[in-house]
């Protein structure tokens, strides 16, 4: 595994290291450093243990196989999500999902996988200059990690809790369609947010990283990236502190990979918070801004029939009706899903507690969850939040929630409740502290356009965080360029969902596989070029030397 | 909000101090068997002290139910798996959040904290169920941070740290993860 001073005892199986059991301090190094193992990492650890380039792959959480999902929440939310998901924006307004495994959060997702829409795209390229940014561009890109991961769309009927959206949208001639998944043989047991138990998911657990370990590439888990190592105005690596078996710093014992290039793929939050602790060049206070989330919020129906939202792949049918519903720069649009029923997780988003909590939960077997998926960034209205550092060192995100936001959670909630009785749902329940369950679509449109919307009364949360280092082509605008490199920093990239320069409007996962297999192929292309295989080797046995970096 | 100016004015008035008075009577009463489920378990904690755990054992009933522990159809075993899993989450918490509900715990164990932080006067044991449910709402309405946090913190992991447990789930009608199989 190339690696210096490592007692070679500690790596538990070929090419993985649990940090978490070493003793010691070591260096290793390699030709290309990825740090995190999610859907940006995963897919630059394959893409480059391809060409025979030396990788390693750091990662703060643990290295969880197929095997060891219980299907419980209790577990899953310990050992799988940054911070056992209940991470909270610094207001405590918007809760915060985000994996962290080995795989990132594509080992807990929903296995919802849609291309980019194309109005994004014109407006990145239009907005902040990117170039290789098109529909066309990035079509065989598309093309390409779908069949690696066998996307396509669910055909087998959807649940009752995914059919109640269908019939709803249906009933009012608004358009909705199926949705893409990313799996193999998928049992439609619904319990993708615990990490899949039989292995269906093409999560980068059970693909990327896995094929790249095979081709010879280094996993380091719980282990998390401190700071990176910059000197002159390049990177030469990063130092790491091992994480104990609660997942806390070890702060006695020091791991260091040295490598020539480093590629930043922790994830929203997690990437432009490691170029902050790291004292990245930043004159003009970039990094961190312009984070996005997807805000969602959430409307239930209470059904005349069984619904079981707990059982079958969580997310089926989508509707896009009102995505662009005033244009790309209007107000806010979202897109309409369903939210998997687990108890815990349901327990946690209900905006109640006491008697009215327990009755909540009492009716879970009759209860429909939609989601309403807000796109922000695309109005100087909607800037977007900023990561910071705490006084750990530790990020926290603050996400300021405005009246351009509170309309669209309006609409939203209008929406859903329409979609809700269309459906024939007895009553629905904003999940917001001050409203009571409305009986009937007149009362609901009513109650809504009176609604007080604030922080901490209206439920918010997300799945989805997107920007922290933004791409552009302007320096004074972007923290990296349309290559995922940074503007200032030699030889170090971002290539995660971080780099977006807005939100979506869609589910993020298959637009970072696409944009990470076309960024890390340019990459290798440019600093190991054209090599016969023999040289190839030869480069990436000689990192420093060798490469044309 | 009116159980709460029912309180103040119960404070205040001259009921009030025969609210204080009856709840002494009752808090004595009530401290022993309380006293014995909570010191009895064996479990060891990793963050909750003995104190937290007195506290705890008044309110986690109340926000799971709206009723005092008797009355909530919990069992004390229950209860305290909740508080099992609550530490074993708020172990793997950042050093943030773990320095905000120590400051938390540490002001709501105390009777100059309780009073300045849920506004309760009688102790969290004496405390009727609307008593610690008024507390409850004022949390979560607050512009104090620190009592945002109490509510948004407590109220996630003490629901999530009930509903992961498969005791509760019977009485929702939840059947549990589809098969008996562990992975594959
Ligand atoms: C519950 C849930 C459901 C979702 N459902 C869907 C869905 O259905 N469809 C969809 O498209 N998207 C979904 N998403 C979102 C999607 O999975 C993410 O947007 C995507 O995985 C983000 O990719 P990423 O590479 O930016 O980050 P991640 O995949 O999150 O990976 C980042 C990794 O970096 C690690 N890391 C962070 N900091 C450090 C550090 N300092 N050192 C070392 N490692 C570090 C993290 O532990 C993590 O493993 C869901 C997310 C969640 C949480
Ligand atoms: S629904 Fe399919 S992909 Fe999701 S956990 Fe179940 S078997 Fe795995």
């Amino acid at each position: 595994m190339g690696s210096d001073g490592v007692n070679l005892g500690m790596v538990s199986e070929k090419g993985h290291l649990d940090a978490s059991e070493l003793d010691e301090g070591a260096v290793l190094e390699a030709d290309v450093l990825i740090i995190g193992s999610g859907a940006g990492g995963g897919i630059c650890a394959e893409a480059l243990a391809e060409r025979n380039i030396r990788v390693v792959v750091v990662e703060e959480g643990p290295f969880k196989k197929t095997a060891d999902f219980t299907m419980r929440e209790k577990e899953a939310f310990q050992d799988l999500y940054f911070e056992c998901g209940g991470r909270r924006t610094k207001d405590k307004a918007i809760g915060i999902f985000q994996g962290r495994a080995v795989g990132g959060s594509t080992t807990v997702n929903w296995t919802a996988s849609f291309r980019t829409p194309e109005q994004t795209l014109r407006y990145w390229s239009n907005e902040f200059g990117l170039s290789g940014f098109s529909a066309e561009d990035l079509a065989p890109w598309f093309d390409r990690v779908e069949k690696r991961l066998n996307i396509s769309p669910w055909l087998p009927a959807p649940n009752e809790n995914n059919a109640i959206i269908a019939r709803g949208a249906a009933a009012l001639d608004w358009s909705y369609g199926t949705v893409p998944r990313n799996v193999r043989g998928c049992a439609d047991l619904g319990l993708c947010g615990q990490g899949c138990p039989i292995g269906a998911k093409q999560s980068m657990l059970v693909t990327t990283i896995p094929r790249a370990m095979e081709l010879g590439a280094t996993v380091i888990s719980r282990a998390r990236a401190a700071r990176l190592l910059l000197r002159q105005g390049r990177v030469e690596g990063a130092v790491l502190e091992p994480l104990d078996s609660l997942g806390r710093p070890k702060r006695t014992i020091q791991l260091e990979v040295r490598a020539p290039l480093v590629i930043v793929a922790a994830g929203g939050i997690g990437s432009p918070a490691l170029l902050l602790r790291s004292a990245t060049p930043d004159p003009d206070r970039l990094i961190g801004s312009r984070t996005f989330l997807h805000p969602t919020v959430v409307v239930t129906g209470a059904m005349p029939q069984q619904v079981a939202g707990y059982r079958g792949a969580p997310q089926t049918v989508y509707s896009d009706h009102f995505l662009w519903r005033d244009g790309i720069e209007g107000r806010m649009g979202f897109k309409i899903e369903a939210l998997a029923i687990q108890p815990s997780l349901f327990s946690g988003l209900m905006m109640r507690h006491g008697a009215e909590h327990q009755s909540f939960m009492q009716r879970i077997n009759d209860t429909q969850g939609s989601i309403m998926l807000l796109r922000d960034g695309f109005n100087e209205e909607s800037p977007g939040g900023r990561v910071g550092l705490d006084a750990f060192d530790y990020p926290e995100l603050d996400y300021t929630v405005n009246d351009y936001l509170w309309e669209g959670v309006r609409e939203a909630y209008l929406r859903a409740s329409e979609m809700l009785f269309a459906a024939g749902a007895n009553n629905i329940q904003l999940w917001h502290f001050d409203a009571p369950s409305l009986t009937s679509w007149t009362q609901a449109k009513q109650f809504i356009a009176n609604l007080q919307l604030k922080p901490l009364s209206t439920g918010l949360f997300s799945a989805h965080v997107m920007g922290g280092c933004s791409m552009g082509a302007d320096p004074r605008r972007s923290v990296v360029d349309s290559r995922g490199a940074h503007h200032h920093v030699k030889n170090l990239y971002v290539i995660d969902g971080s780099l977006f320069p807005t939100s979506l409007g869609t589910n993020p996962q298959l637009t970072i596989y696409a944009i990470a297999a076309k960024l890390a192929n340019e990459l290798a292309e440019r600093h190991w070029p054209a090599p016969s295989s023999f040289q190839k080797r030869e480069s990436a046995m000689n990192p420093i030397s060798g490469a044309s970096l | 909000m009116r159980t709460i100016s029912r309180r103040h004015f119960l404070k205040y008035g001259a009921g009030g101090l025969l609210l204080v008075v009856g709840g002494g009577a009752a808090y004595q009463a009530l401290q022993h068997d309380w006293i014995l489920e909570v010191e009895h378990d064996s479990h060891s904690f990793l963050f909750l002290t003995l104190d937290d755990r007195f506290v705890l054992f008044s309110l986690v009933p109340v926000l799971l139910t709206g009723k005092r522990k008797d009355h909530s159809g919990l069992a004390p075993e229950e209860i305290n798996q909740v508080l099992h899993n609550m530490d074993a989450t708020i172990a793997r918490l950042p050093d943030r959040t773990r320095a905000e509900l120590r400051k938390l715990f540490d002001l709501m164990g105390g009777a100059f904290g309780r009073v300045c932080v849920a506004g309760l006067w009688t102790s969290w044991s004496s405390a009727s169920a609307e008593e610690i449910g008024s507390v409850l709402i004022r949390w979560q309405s607050s512009v104090l941070e620190l009592l945002n946090v109490a509510y948004y913190g407590l109220h996630s992991l003490v629901v999530t740290s009930h509903y992961c447990e498969a005791d509760s789930w019977t009485r929702i009608g939840y059947s549990g993860p589809p098969h008996p199989m562990r992975g594959g």
